[in-house]
């Protein structure tokens, strides 16, 4: 272990473990990231939080913006060298214009690329002005066209014209934060009540114990779609996404619950515990100062290992049209777009947010793996 | 000597219960110990593993409570403590005397804790020392178990074993305590580390007038240290003897059986005696009736299936024995076919093996 750690950390952390003065958040870093795959997943969820924060100014166009014209647009593609009719080559970002085609069998009139026409592509486009991420003013895009009025979908448009990629980037907002909160959520209770009961046993413990059986015993789907049709129909945006936060945080509690009560169980005997509470520790300094930082490492690996379980549970419930309803924008809701199969032939792109989603949950899966291994060196 | 600490009657039982339809049953890890601890002794508890040496020692130091009895300390300032009346608060100023030492160097320490911090917390918490005050006392107790000032910015997993229990001896002599409750304090270290730690008690002891109870399964280790041993069996004392005297004619069977099982090095002296331990530790549920010991005993008789003997003075010796014929048995000692005196020339040479066992 010391040789291979050695070759693969840099000098720092080589004289770090020389002198002994490395925090055990420390090590486990270290032991992190010699797990390659780990630490690739840790950059795209990285990327994927990057990306849902600065949805507004990544988007290149108004997620809710329509336009008859284009619907069911396919996809433009980014292209970036193209060569002219007389051998001349231009270089730059660009995308190609639409025309228009009817479809001799079916008399549909359906959009097709125009190789010929080209639309540059401006990086740092002037905008109308908007808030990032609500708070700051800005008037500039990452990118755009250089005449606004041009059709810009790389990713294609949906039945009302709307951009997909402007759609994608606002909906992994919705999507990432939905998980990120209720996993939250999940932990307060989790750590509250999985606390107490670890920490002082006896007839609370079997009580709580007895009640994460009987929730986690219960089908979740139709625990789920019951909780979510009771809601409102007249709640706000923000009412309905709180809501839903908090019908799958409801579920989701009883794992870090256990969790948490499993570390505190396993600590409460441990020798050092002991020794603090024969120093004449209080409970509160026992469990603030020498349990809590022993299993922090844990908790962070178990809520990591939560989240994706969050954003799937969204997604089933929204896609199922019972968790966020339009105008939200979620990964869920734009696969309602995607739901039947005549769509789905016409405009295959409609797919792409499930893409999304089985991107961040696989690298979510892989970040938390390592992070518990990390965590646990012995439990491996 | 003062009379330090005095344990009366203490007993401790612990409920089994029987699952959803089964009676509980009662389990009696302790029953009605009676010791006292002079100031300045080292007194050692000896017993095979269940016997019930680490229940007492945490009992006397209120890390469980007893189910019955009383814990008394008697500070050297005068004045009786009943430690087993008090609660969590009242409790606190007495931690400072009584510290506690433990097994398993491994788990003892806090890993996320840098050593600075474990000798410190002890400190802090009593509020007894701040800022450069508390950095002296902590750095001069380390620099006391032979850790040096540069090291005390790690954490314990940089530091091995033997390290790791000088650290944990730290912790407790750093309240400046009187009374020092070592459970199993050197089994889990290396014999030659044990050795070190052992000598390091030893000079602490004098520096500091400390007073030992030395919790230990092994009798090595308990010939080298103790002034004084108690032997326990099923949660009984079974005898209680100044050290020389237990080595040198034991007074209770068990006593005898567990000093038989000595290793002797020497294959010509060890020839035609038996070392084992005969048959099982009884379970504790199950208590046999009579004496505790009549099932292993090879001198039982049917007084002793039928009635419990107590400890009571051996007429014409310092020991105490439980044992209805302590006074007419001749029991073996460990010395008859291992002299004393080449067992103290071995400790006399630099650090030594501890205990007599290894010759």
């Amino acid at each position: 272990m010391a040789e291979t750690s050695m070759s693969t950390s840099g000098a720092a952390a080589a004289r770090a473990k020389r002198s002994g003065r490395e925090s055990q958040m420390g090590l486990m870093w270290r032991r992190f990231r010699q797990h390659k795959l780990a630490l690739a997943s840790l950059w795209i969820v990285v990327a994927f939080y990057v990306v849902a924060l600065l949805a507004e100014f990544l988007a290149p166009t108004d997620p809710s913006a329509y336009s008859a014209r284009y619907t069911y647009a396919p996809p433009q593609g980014l292209h970036f060298i193209a060569q002219n009719d007389d051998g001349s080559w231009v270089f730059g970002p660009y995308v190609n214009g639409y025309k228009t085609e009817i479809d001799p069998v079916a008399l549909r009139r359906t959009f097709v690329i125009d190789e010929e026409k080209r639309l540059p592509v401006q990086f740092l486009a002037p905008s109308k002005p908007y808030l990032l991420a609500g708070v700051i003013p800005m008037s500039v895009k990452l990118f755009g066209l250089e005449n606004p009025r041009d059709p810009l979908y790389i990713l294609g448009a949906d039945r009302l014209g709307r951009d997909l990629l402007s759609r994608l980037i606002h909906g992994t907002r919705i999507s990432l934060s939905i998980g990120l909160a209720g996993v939250t959520m999940s932990l307060f209770f989790g750590i509250i009540i999985g606390g107490f009961a670890g920490y002082y046993g006896g007839w609370f413990d079997s009580a709580v114990m007895r009640v994460v059986e009987f929730i986690r015993s219960m089908p979740t789907i139709p625990l789920w779609l019951g909780l979510a049709a009771a809601m409102p129909k007249d709640w706000s945006a923000l009412q309905t996404y709180f809501a839903i936060t908090l019908i799958l945080s409801l579920i989701g509690w009883t794992e870090l619950a256990r969790v948490v009560r499993g570390r505190f169980l396993s600590l409460r005997t441990e020798d050092f515990v002991t020794a603090a509470r024969l120093d004449g520790a209080s409970d509160w300094r026992i469990i603030t100062r020498h349990m809590v930082p022993s299993f922090t490492s844990h908790i962070i690996a178990a809520a990591t290992l939560a989240i994706p379980g969050m954003i799937l549970a969204e997604t089933a419930l929204s896609f199922l049209g019972l968790g966020l309803q339009a105008p939200i924008v979620s990964w869920g809701t734009l696969l309602q777009d995607a739901q039947n199969i005549r769509t789905l032939a016409t405009a295959p792109w409609l797919l792409t947010p499930g893409i999304c989603v089985v991107v961040i949950i696989l690298a979510m899966n892989f970040f938390g793996d390592g992070l518990r291994d990390a965590a646990d060196p012995h439990g491996r | 000597m003062s009379t330090l600490l005095r344990v009366e009657h203490v007993s401790k039982h612990y409920t089994l219960s029987g699952g959803l339809l089964g009676a509980e049953r009662r389990l009696d890890a302790l029953s009605d110990i009676n010791l006292s601890v002079e100031a300045g002794e080292t007194l050692a508890i000896v017993g095979e593993s269940g016997c019930g040496k680490t229940t007492l020692g945490r009992c006397i130091i209120q890390a469980q409570p007893v189910s019955d009895g009383r814990v008394t300390y008697h500070p050297l300032g005068g004045g009786d403590v009943e430690l087993t009346a008090l609660n969590k608060r009242q409790l606190k100023p007495w931690r400072q005397d009584i510290r506690m030492i433990f097994q398993d160097p491994m788990s003892s320490l806090n890993p996320n804790m840098r050593v600075f911090d474990i000798v410190a917390e002890p400190l802090r918490i009593h509020k007894i020392a701040k800022g450069k005050a508390l950095e002296d006392k902590v750095i001069s107790t380390l620099a006391k178990v032979g850790i040096p000032a540069e090291a005390v910015g790690r954490y314990p997993h940089a530091f091995s074993g033997g390290q790791r229990q000088r650290i944990g001896i730290a912790r407790a002599l750093v309240l400046d305590p009187k009374l020092v409750i070592a459970d199993e304090a050197v089994s889990a270290l290396d014999v030659s580390i044990q050795a070190q730690v052992l000598n390091l008690l030893e000079d602490l002891k004098r520096e500091f007038g400390l007073t030992y109870i030395f919790i230990s399964h092994d009798l090595g280790v308990v010939n080298y240290i103790a002034d004084r041993v108690v032997v326990m069996y099923l949660g009984h004392v079974v005898e209680n003897a100044p050290t020389e005297m237990l080595f040198e004619r034991p007074r209770h069977p068990y006593s005898e059986m567990l000093l038989e099982a000595l290793p002797i090095a020497d294959p010509l002296r060890r020839k035609g005696r038996s070392t084992e331990l005969r048959g099982e530790i009884p379970y504790l549920g199950n208590r046999p009736k009579g004496c505790p010991f009549h099932t292993r005993c090879k001198y039982a008789e049917d007084r002793c299936r039928a009635e419990k003997p107590v400890l009571r003075p051996v007429a014409g010796t310092a020991q105490e024995a439980a044992c209805h014929f302590a006074e007419t048995l001749t029991l073996k000692g460990a010395y008859e076919d291992n002299p004393p005196q080449v067992a103290s020339a071995a400790l006399a040479g630099a650090g030594g093996l501890p205990g007599r066992a290894g010759q």
